[in-house]
This record gives structure tokens, sequence and C-alpha cells, in this order.
């Protein structure tokens, strides 16, 4: 059936009243109204905004406070760990990333990079089996560097549908793949980085358009 | 009678829902396993999620401070553990971090502690807090707050910080649930089988709890600053984190959502913003532009604001296949002049603390 993405207005209570026949489109909406919410208000996403010293050329001491920009640091210019929580859902199929980023390739002789691998978080752990190799972003293929312009730049796994990935190593950027076992697990989406500074990091829940009853 | 669920959602073929077609038990029954589903499972991922770099949210007081606080939603008065899971690490063993759940209106506390056992960063495992609510909590929003200590001569740094609520097991527990105070009636199986009369009842409490469900938050953004930090390192090291919402936040802090279209036209469905404002004194405010809203901040503390879907999809939409929007603090004009700056310091002017948006 075809998922609704939007809140449509409800039938009205009386067309359920007894002595009122019951009509095919008084069903028909309860059906739609429940494949929204299960199917769509009920994706998994999480938004974790990444926050950063503030000391520094390009950021603001304590006592001044918030963030003017976000400079790739020193600190961050080798190869760097994150680890993000992920309470996925049974509609967890698929998992797309969007993260926000500065990428700095002046005056260093790093690269930078960006890997993200799938793991699960068994014994709350941070290095789980891997249940994705995952997807890698490298610079001038995907990422962008900045060096004069702070801003932030901005990845994207896509949402297109693939099957379960067989790849030892890392893929170029595509969703990330949940296995069946693990869809409402406590997943640990690791974001591996070099000479980047993460600004946000947002996971998605894919939404399939068409699912068969 | 049981209000049995699959895990999966049951979705019903809707060729079988149109005129000239018999109502059979199968669609009704899916129907009725999809609302117990939906109850039960909807709004349980990620209601708190934040991570901070190095030597940013570090704290050596050896009795607890508290540093950091969050509005979320309640997704039901039937959700009643929340579990929060906190990276963090410190050299020496005794550190810990106390997690306090409070509502607004019961004035009602619960807290959970946790030892922390890393002693390097993202060295072996998180730790995880439970909280367990034992009165029955009326509100659809609460108040997360993060206390640190650590041990005598070392320091304790927090990495990141993630919470979500324990999804129901099935069969839902007989009787009325609520969100809110809006109801939701479990939907029993047996009363759907065969040579069953579908009774008015079935068609009029679904309509409701569709309506019920539609109301429960999910969370869109949820960032709090760091406050009262501290370290016997000096500042270019460590303990400086943003206490508040700064002038690079009109870039950085939003997110990209989706929302349902139509949900303006339908009573009762808002995106509701909390703001936990600092510094106010007298007849001073703070004006911010937040999700195409201008918005009045007058008094210190927490302070909630109803916003409608305005503005326009973003282009991303076409990928996700939903009506994606970027939720947040905007680039203007106001927002620069008014979030914290080298013009606007910390020190002598109000600010934004805590961001909360939560969504339908």
């Amino acid at each position: 059936m075809l998922i609704p993405t939007s809140f449509n207005r409800l039938p009205s209570n009386e067309g359920c009243h007894n002595g009122q026949i019951v009509m095919g489109t008084t069903l028909g909406q309860i059906s739609n109204g429940l494949a929204q919410v299960s199917n769509v208000k009920a994706l998994g996403e999480a938004h974790y905004q990444v926050s950063h010293s503030l000391y520094g050329n390009n950021g603001f001491g304590s006592l001044i406070g918030g963030t003017n920009q976000v400079e790739v640091l020193s600190t961050y210019k080798v190869d760097r760990e994150y680890n993000f929580l992920y309470q996925s859902t049974h509609l967890s199929n698929q998992l797309a990333v969007l993260i926000k980023y500065n990428a700095y390739d002046e005056n260093t002789s790093l690269t930078p990079d960006l890997k993200i691998v799938l793991r699960d978080t068994a014994s709350n752990s941070y290095s789980g089996t891997i249940l994705d190799n995952g997807v890698r972003f490298q610079v001038g293929l995907h990422l962008q560097t900045n060096y004069q312009d702070l801003n932030a730049r901005q990845i994207f796994t896509g949402c297109q549908q693939i099957d379960a990935p067989t790849s030892a190593s890392y893929d170029f950027p595509r969703p990330l793949f949940v296995p069946s076992g693990n869809r409402g697990d406590l997943l640990n989406v690791q974001v591996l980085t070099t000479s980047v500074a993460l600004i946000s990091v947002h996971i998605y829940d894919i939404y399939i358009p068409e699912v068969t009853p | 009678m049981s209000n049995s669920f699959t895990s999966t959602p049951t979705l019903v073929d809707p060729s079988r829902l149109t005129a000239t077609q018999t109502i059979r038990t199968t669609e009704i029954a899916k129907l009725a396993d999809l609302q117990n589903h939906c109850f039960a499972i909807c709004g349980t991922h990620n209601i708190l999620s934040q991570t901070y770099d190095d030597s940013c949210f570090v704290q050596d007081s050896t009795s607890f401070v508290e540093m950091s606080k969050w509005y979320i939603p309640m997704i039901s008065q039937s959700h009643d553990e929340l579990k929060i899971r906190v990276n963090a690490f410190c050299g020496t063993a005794g550190a810990q971090v106390r997690f306090t759940l409070s509502f607004a209106f019961s004035a009602n506390t619960y807290t959970d502690t946790v030892t922390i056992t890393d002693t390097s960063r993202y060295g072996s495992a998180f730790n995880v807090a439970t909280i367990s609510i034992t009165n029955t909590e009326t509100e659809q929003f609460a108040i997360l707050t993060l206390e640190a200590k650590a041990p005598t001569g070392d320091e304790v740094e927090v990495l990141g910080v993630q919470a979500s609520w324990t999804a129901l097991a099935s069969p839902l527990s007989a009787g009325k649930h609520y969100i809110g105070t809006d109801e939701f009636v479990p939907v029993g199986q047996s009363r759907q089988g065969a040579d069953l009369p579908l009774s008015s009842r079935f068609g009029v409490q679904s309509l409701s709890n569709i309506a019920t469900l539609r109301k429960r938050g999910r969370v869109l953004l949820c960032w709090s600053g760091v406050s009262n930090a501290s370290s016997t390192s000096g500042l270019s090291l460590a303990a400086n984190p943003p206490i508040g919402l700064g002038y690079g936040d009109q870039t950085n802090m939003s997110s990209v959502v989706a929302l349902p279209l139509g949900m303006n036209e339908i009573d009762g469905l808002n995106i509701t913003l909390f703001l936990f404002a600092v510094g106010l004194s007298g007849s001073n405010t703070i004006v911010l532009e937040i999700f195409n809203h201008r918005l009045t901040v007058s008094t210190n503390g927490w302070s909630s604001f109803n916003l409608q879907i305005v503005g326009s999809e973003l282009s991303i939409s076409d990928e996700f296949g939903l009506s994606m929007f970027s939720v947040g603090v905007h680039t203007s004009d106001n927002n620069a002049r008014n979030l914290l700056s080298i013009n606007k310091l910390i020190a002598t002017n109000a600010y934004i603390s805590s961001i909360s948006i939560i969504g339908v």
C-alpha cells in the first residue's frame, strides 16, 4: 500500500455510529491514518549537535560564549573517533546520515577524510560487532575543504534503497544497512574523521513509500 | 481480550477496504494490532542526542554540579522507563554523573546516578542510567538535568549523552492509556474475531486513538549549553564549552527534519519550542528568530512557544520522500544582533542556554 506522508483529516465519528452503514472510505481513512503513524511518524531519527571548545583563533572564550565558526583545531587534525548512539526501530532497515562539518587541508600534511561504520552495542561496548562496514567520504569527491570560509558544509548518504552490502571495506556514500536481527536495537553509528570538525550528525530511518501488506 | 500486537507494523491491504468489499476480520484485526503497536513503539527512538568534543564538558568538582538541562517529550504515561546513555571517562575511579527528570507542574523528580567506568576517551563502554517514573505524570514534557562530579584530584569528561524511552511489550495493559491527558484505548484482539459484531465503538475509538497518537512528541532539535565547566587546566586546554547560543549558531544550530504537512490545519498539533534564558533583568528581553517565527523571551528560566510550519520545504525533500524543513536558529540580522558574540559578551548580556524543539 502507499504510505501517506501527511496528516490527512480523519472522517467524522458519526460515520461509525450505530445505525450507520459502514463505508469503505471510513475504514480506508482509518487504515491510512494508522499507516502514516506507524510508517512515517514512528520512523527513528537522531539529531546530534557536536559542541566544541570555543578557545582558539576562530572561537570565543567562555566569558563571551557562543561560537562564531567551527575551525578544525589542531587536536582534530589527526584520526578521531566519535560514537553516536542510535535507538533504532523495527523500521530501521537502512539509515541515512547527514553530517554538517568543516574540513581543513591547509598547513597540514593530512588529507581530510570521513568514514561511517555501523556497530552493535553488545555489553555497552563502543567496539561491538560491525553490522555494516560502512561508507567513506573523500576530499575531492565528497568533502569540501574550506580554508578561508569557515561556514558549515554538508554531506549526505542519500536515501536510495540498497541490498545488504557484501563489501568488506568502505563503500562510496550510501545508506547504512541494518541486519534484520538488529532492528529495534541500540546501535552505534561510529564516525571516523581525519582533519574534519563535526558540527552536527543527523541519523534517519528511511521512509519507504510503498509497503506490501 | 488481550491488547496484543506484533513488533513489525501490520498494514492493511487497501483494496480490501473499498466499496462492495466484505469487511473481513483479517483487516479489522490488523487495524487493532497496528493501533496497539503504534502506542507501544512510536517515539521510542532518540529523544536526546548531544555530543561534545574534547576538553569541552569537563568537571573537577568533587560534589555534584549542574551542567546541562533539556526539555524532552513524555511519550505517554505508560512509558515510564527512561534509559540515558552517557559517554564519559575519568582517569581515576569514582567519577559520577547524575540525571534528574523533573516535572514542572507536579514538581515530582526522579533521579538515577551512574558511576563512570571508562578511563580514556571512548575507552571501552558507555554507562547507562535508568529513571523509572513511579507516579502518574499527566504532563507531555519533562526536564532532564545532568550533574557531574569527579574524584579528588582528577576530572571527569563527558563526550556524549543519548536517551530514549523504553518501548512497551505486548500485550498492552488493560484500560485507558494517556498521552498527556489525551486518551488512548488499546484494542482487544479477541473482540475482532470472526462471528463477532463490528462495533461502533471500534470505529470511534480508532479515530480517537489516531488523533491521540498524532500528538506524541518527536524531538526535532535538543541542545543544552554546558554551565559550570571546570578544570585545573587553563582555558586554552579545557573547560571552555559553549554556554549559550552564539552568533555562529545561526548557521549551525538546526536540524533537517520531516514535518507532516496538514498539521497546521488540525487542532492540537503544534511544534513546541522551549528556551531557557539566563541573565534577564528589569524589562530586558531576548528577541530571536527561530523556524521563521520571531519570539520574545522576557523571563529567566524556561519559556515555551507554539510554532507552526511556516516557510518552504528543502530541496532534499526529494531524496527523503518526505517534506523536510530546516528547524532551528535562523541566519538573520536580528539574530546576529541578539545572539552572544564578540560584541555581546556573556558577562554582561542575557542569553539562551538551552533550546528544545519538539514536533509531532
